[in-house]
């Protein structure tokens, strides 16, 4: 039999789990309470690191970007719109989807490759059922939805903290930030950041779970495919951020 | 009836299993013993595709199975049960719903008394299976797989890991199997003393190769080296 490779392999799991999901569906057997654990996994459970690190990045930004401006220009007065425009593209779909990576993506890998070396998925193939129905597809719409929550958590985060940042010590009113933001900022750029993130939800879950139901025996093959499923779906998420960029932004 | 054809199968350099070929009825229970590592749960895993083959055939009640075809390998599965070495239960499930899981309501009417078989009370069911010790895992693992009624019950080392008391019971439970569902059973196992008080057939393994089939009366007796050294309750350290 063929032996796939390592781009190929998730690519043929995210087929195998659409036609699942779409089969259930017509089945009407979602395992809707799975759903829900995987979305508190993956979503709730990733709000305070992500929280967290998207207002640490936001405030870094509007404090670099001031500082060149003055440096260049004397003033820095569009630099919070830019600062969020840049979030909005970039920061938010980009981070929070690296940061899901390593969080779910090692967690997947992990619990799918103990999965296998205790002989539990070769125990749902005994039972008749599927581990791409059992596994994969609450994994994937609990990556997906969480992803997309999670980004617009970001970006509203970050406006937070770049409209507390530019009236704190900017000088600037909310109305200010409010009307720049308005004219540099358009809805293309939010359907940009909600085509990331499902793009990044959809990669994540399927690049883990290859690792996993792939892993090699014994302790060190789990560790050794948590690492590389971080590793592999960061890798990827950048390569996929060039792509859309190129098609989405680029002239 | 299971049959097994000359069976191979090689792990890169390493020939696992060499040509092996048994014959079970139902109502029989076959014993295959030898030492660890000699292909005894490959062979098992064989049996239900879960390893194919590299050649040999596995028939089940007059019916060639195919590894490759997975819709023919899910009616496979339902004839013939394995029990895994290790308990194989579902971490995210309590053991009522590993028990459950996948399996017709009406299949559950047996539950007590497969329970009472391998002396499980049922207020552990509501437990997880890292809440639970690993006897008690394994006795849920080996439920669960009676509640399917499979025509044959392969059994992964079933006494491995257990206390002499739960040991006998698992025993007991093995009979029962047989006695009442007249399922057929091929137990691998180390325990020698088992095989000799249960067995219809007992099958010695050595380098992937069967060197003794035959009934425990003639196992005991046997000249054949290795089941000499497993009758007297010691395995050759250099064979």
């Amino acid at each position: 039999m063929r032996e796939w490779n390592q781009l190929e392999y998730p690519a043929l799991l995210f087929c195998s789990s659409f036609v699942g999901f779409v089969s259930s569906l017509t089945r009407r057997e979602i395992r809707g309470r799975e759903i829900i654990k995987q979305i508190y996994e993956c979503a709730v459970m990733s709000i305070p690191v992500i929280s967290f690190s998207l207002g640490i990045v936001s405030l870094m930004s509007v404090l670099e970007f001031s500082w060149h401006m003055r440096v260049v220009l004397r003033q820095d007065a569009l630099v919070p719109a830019f600062s969020l425009v840049l979030t909005i593209r970039e920061v938010a779909p980009v981070v929070t989807a690296m940061l899901l990576a390593s969080r779910v993506g090692a967690s997947i890998a992990a619990e799918i490759g103990v999965m296998k070396i205790t002989e539990q998925l070769d125990q749902l193939k005994l039972l008749a059922v599927s581990e791409v129905d059992y596994l994969l597809v609450p994994r994937w719409l609990g990556c997906l939805v969480a992803n997309v929550a999670l980004t617009l958590i970001s970006i509203g985060i970050a406006g937070v903290v770049t409209i507390f940042i530019g009236a704190r010590w900017m000088g600037y009113q909310p109305g200010e930030f409010y009307n720049s933001l308005l004219l540099f900022t358009t809805g293309y750029d939010l359907a940009g950041a909600l085509v990331k993130s499902l793009c990044f939800g959809t990669l994540i879950p399927f690049v883990s779970a290859g690792y996993g139901l792939r892993c090699a025996l014994g302790s060190q093959g789990v560790g050794e495919a948590a690492t590389q499923a971080v590793a592999r779906s960061s890798l990827l998420i950048i390569i996929i951020d060039l792509f859309i960029n190129s098609l989405w932004w680029m002239p | 009836m299971l049959e097994l054809k000359a069976i191979s199968k090689t792990f890169g350099n390493r020939a696992v299993l060499r040509s092996v070929s048994l014959t079970l009825n139902r109502g029989q229970i076959c014993f295959v013993l030898g030492r660890s590592g000699v292909g005894k749960s490959v062979l098992l895993k064989t049996i239900v595709g879960l390893i194919p083959q590299d050649s040999g055939e596995v028939w089940i009640q007059s019916e060639k199975t195919d590894p490759q075809n997975e819709e023919q390998m899910v009616s496979v599965r339902q004839k013939c049960g394995l029990v895994f070495q290790m308990p194989a239960l579902l971490d995210s499930l309590t053991l009522q719903e590993n028990l459950e899981f996948g399996l017709k309501p009406e299949k559950l009417a047996r539950l007590g008394k497969y329970l009472d078989w391998v002396q499980l009370s049922r207020e552990r069911l509501s437990r997880y299976p890292a809440e639970v010790s690993f006897g008690t895992q394994k006795k849920a693992s080996v439920v669960r797989t009676l509640l399917r009624e499979p025509q044959f019950i392969l059994f992964d080392e079933p006494t491995t890991g257990l206390d002499p008391v739960s040991r006998q019971v698992t025993n007991q439970m093995i009979r029962n199997v047989v006695k009442e569902s007249h399922s057929g059973c091929i137990v691998v196992s180390h325990d020698v003393q088992s095989a000799i008080e249960l067995a219809s057939t007992i099958i010695l393994l050595d380098q992937g190769q069967v060197i003794f089939q035959g009934t425990p009366e003639s196992f005991c007796s046997s000249e054949q080296p290795l089941a000499r050294a497993f009758c007297n309750g010691m395995v050759l350290l250099d064979h």
